[in-house]
């Protein structure tokens, strides 16, 4: 069941406030940084079309508020995702330790198919401001390898460095999730006629 | 449940701007949605595209271009549209919208599922949010989130009502069972459905304007009604094993219809979804079809196949089967159907009937009578006249009356307090009298002059009309 129509991907993205995680999809849909720091509350949602090999893609990105009082978007947010990117500022360690947290309440509350193989990719941000650097690439590195291999990308949504690729492997692999799907539509079902429920013997 | 009635969204700030929507677009009111999609060049363009479709190659490329296609939230004249219909994934993702292409839509339709989940996640329901003159009305029917977004002034129940109707098509197409399967597949929707757009915008254009759907009733040809029975006699008479139901249709109008089976009685709605695909497909006229068709209120986990055939340039057969090898049986049985049609000589009158079905309030003769509308509580049939003047004259004035009818129709049935059995509404362009019983619904208008003695005597003079006169319903 080939079918040569737009793709379309739920993206979301996790973490904890303050990580980033706006500036880059901004960064990364807009090509803008602003400096200033404005908490998201409950949801942005941001659309980039992007080709991926000869197919055209259209990215639905969910940007989750990272503060838990604006978390309140209930189910619809994990629902039906096909990749979930987990961001953490390289600067605050605190930040990298969450992305256990962050991770399992994704897989509970979006419950998918192969939680094994479920397409993450993890985002250790803020990059530019390297002298204050408290999480090393090694570490994350190896916590990535730690749950299946999950890609890495040190970013800076400031300087733009590595936002394009990170999001270019992040439709890769959720598209790969869709390939391995045939589904099977059974066309002729038999109904069955049903009884008529008993008349009551009036007119 | 209560209803979940939400002023201000305040939990969900998006970076599509919903607030446009508050605009003052709607002082633009020369731009009338209901438009008739159903104009010859898309007919064409249905017919071009289920041609392309067969030519698998050409499912990218070959579809034609949809009106209103290159619209979306960043063009202005998007939000000018008065009544916008969405049908979107629980989890977000688009799958149609009215106006526009759903995927260029993929960041409004996710505004529009968070807010739906924010209120499922404290186990209730979003049925409605206010905003403006606007109303956003949400069904959620696992795993479809259908929302309509109008300034209509519409009452609650009837858009609901309409997205009721637009969930069935869906199924219709499908099928629950299969809609769910997909779902948990996370296969997108939108590849099973192709070419369904057509239908689903001309379904919508038509809960918008037809008054048997209003009525959740199914129209019935004016026709004699001896002629009725003898054509009701001969669809029961040519019968086979696999046969449950025979329809014979004009249009969107019933002439007569036969069960053959135990089985229950196919609804009004399912019967609206039928004559919609029939009136959509121009190339079911051109010769013998057979579909497989989901018929959601009688049974929604599996397909019918039903045998569509024109006798007649305007009356048109549909043979319902529960097996897909009887396409050569029931072929035979139009063979059939049609020489006993014109052996009995009831084609001409039958085909007279056709081309002159409609009427007007002057057929009644009840004096100062400006418009009726009838149902059959019993039968669900229901029957009403074509508009005349002052109605006739202007497009705005039939749609005037159409929204007055929704607002009454809405408060005689949905109102929370006892059904009413008379109702009495007058206005400065119209007097409208209600009477509902068990067996019947009449809604007659009149103008706003006319004395109260005056319209009631027109009134019960329609009503013994109605019952006396035998062919403008089904018996």
């Amino acid at each position: 069941m080939a079918t040569k129509k737009k793709v379309l991907l739920k993206v979301i993205i996790l973490g904890d406030s303050g990580v980033g995680k706006t500036s880059l999809m901004n960064q990364y849909v807009n090509k803008k940084f602003s400096n200033q720091y404005k908490a998201t509350i409950g949801a942005d949602f941001l659309t980039k079309e992007l080709m991926v090999d000869d197919r055209v893609v259209t990215m639905q990105i969910w940007d989750t508020a990272g503060q838990e009082r604006f978390q309140s978007l209930g189910v619809a947010f994990y629902r039906g995702a096909d990749c979930c990117v987990l961001c953490y500022d390289v600067n605050v360690a605190k930040t990298f330790e969450n992305l256990d947290s962050w991770r399992d309440e994704f897989l509970i509350q979006a419950g998918p198919r192969d939680p094994d193989n479920f397409p993450f990719v993890v985002l250790g941000n803020k990059i530019d401001l390297e002298n204050q650097r408290v999480v090393s690439q090694k570490r994350a590195a190896s916590w990535c390898q730690s749950k299946g291999n999950i890609p890495y990308f040190e970013t800076s949504a400031k300087e733009a460095i590595n936002v394009e690729q990170a999001f270019q492997t992040i439709a890769r692999n959720a598209i790969k999730l869709e390939d391995g799907l045939v589904f099977p539509i059974p066309t002729n079902i038999q109904v069955i006629p049903e009884p008529q429920p008993a008349k009551s013997g009036c007119c | 449940m209560e209803d979940t009635k939400i002023a201000e969204n305040k939990t969900t700030t998006t970076t599509t701007t919903m607030t446009n929507n508050d605009s003052n677009s709607s002082s633009n009111s020369e731009i009338d949605n209901s438009v008739d999609n159903l104009g010859g060049g898309d007919i064409e363009d249905l017919s071009n595209y289920i041609l392309s479709k067969i030519d698998e190659s050409s499912t990218a490329t070959g579809r034609p271009a949809r009106k209103y296609s290159e619209q979306d939230t960043s063009t202005p004249e998007w939000f000018d549209h008065k009544k916008h219909f969405f049908i979107l994934s629980f989890s977000g993702k688009p799958i149609y919208s009215r106006y526009g292409d759903e995927v260029a839509l993929n960041t409004f339709m996710a505004s529009l599922s968070a807010m739906s989940s924010f209120v499922e996640s404290s186990n209730d329901e979003l049925r409605y949010i206010t905003a403006g003159n606007y109303q956003f009305v949400f069904i959620q029917k696992n795993p479809l989130n259908l929302v309509c977004i109008a300034n209509t002034g519409e009452p609650y129940q009837m858009i609901k009502q309409q997205l009721e109707y637009i969930h069935a098509l869906i199924i219709s197409v499908l099928t629950q069972s299969n809609i769910k399967a997909v779902f948990e597949a996370k296969y997108d929707l939108r590849d099973l459905l192709g070419g369904t757009d057509k239908y689903l915008d001309n379904f919508i254009h038509q809960t918008n304007s037809d008054f048997s759907i209003l009525l959740n009733s199914v129209n019935c040809l004016r026709l004699n009604n001896n002629i009725r029975n003898s054509i009701t006699n001969i669809l029961s008479n040519r019968k086979c094993d696999s046969l449950l139901f025979s329809y014979l249709i004009s249009g969107n109008k019933l002439i007569s219809s036969v069960k053959h089976k135990k089985t229950p009685s196919l609804k009004s709605q399912d019967i609206h979804i039928v004559m919609n695909y029939v009136l959509s497909t121009s190339s079911f006229r051109e010769s013998e079809s057979w579909i497989p068709i989901c018929l959601p209120n009688y049974n929604n986990t599996g397909f019918l196949h039903l045998y569509i055939c024109y006798l007649y340039a305007d009356v048109c057969l549909l043979l319902f089967s529960n097996q897909a090898e009887s396409f050569y049986q029931l072929s035979e049985i139009k063979t059939m159907i049609s020489k006993d049609l014109e052996q009995e000589s009831i084609v001409d009158e039958l085909n007279r009937s056709v081309a002159l079905h409609d009427y007007t309030t002057s057929f009644t003769d009840v004096p100062n009578l400006l418009h009726f509308l009838y149902k059959n509580r019993s039968s669900n049939y229901s029957t009403y006249p074509i508009f005349s003047p002052p109605y006739s004259i202007h497009k705005k004035e039939k749609k005037r009356l159409f929204r007055l009818y929704q607002h009454i129709i809405n408060h005689v049935n949905n109102s929370s307090n006892k059904p009413h059995k008379y109702y009495y509404h007058t206005s400065a362009t119209e007097t409208i009298i209600v009477a509902i019983s068990n067996h019947h619904e009449l809604y007659a208008t009149f103008s706003p002059l006319e004395t109260k003695k005056n319209v009631f005597e027109s009134f019960t003079l329609l009503l013994q009309w109605i019952t006396k006169d035998n062919s403008i319903i089904i018996q």
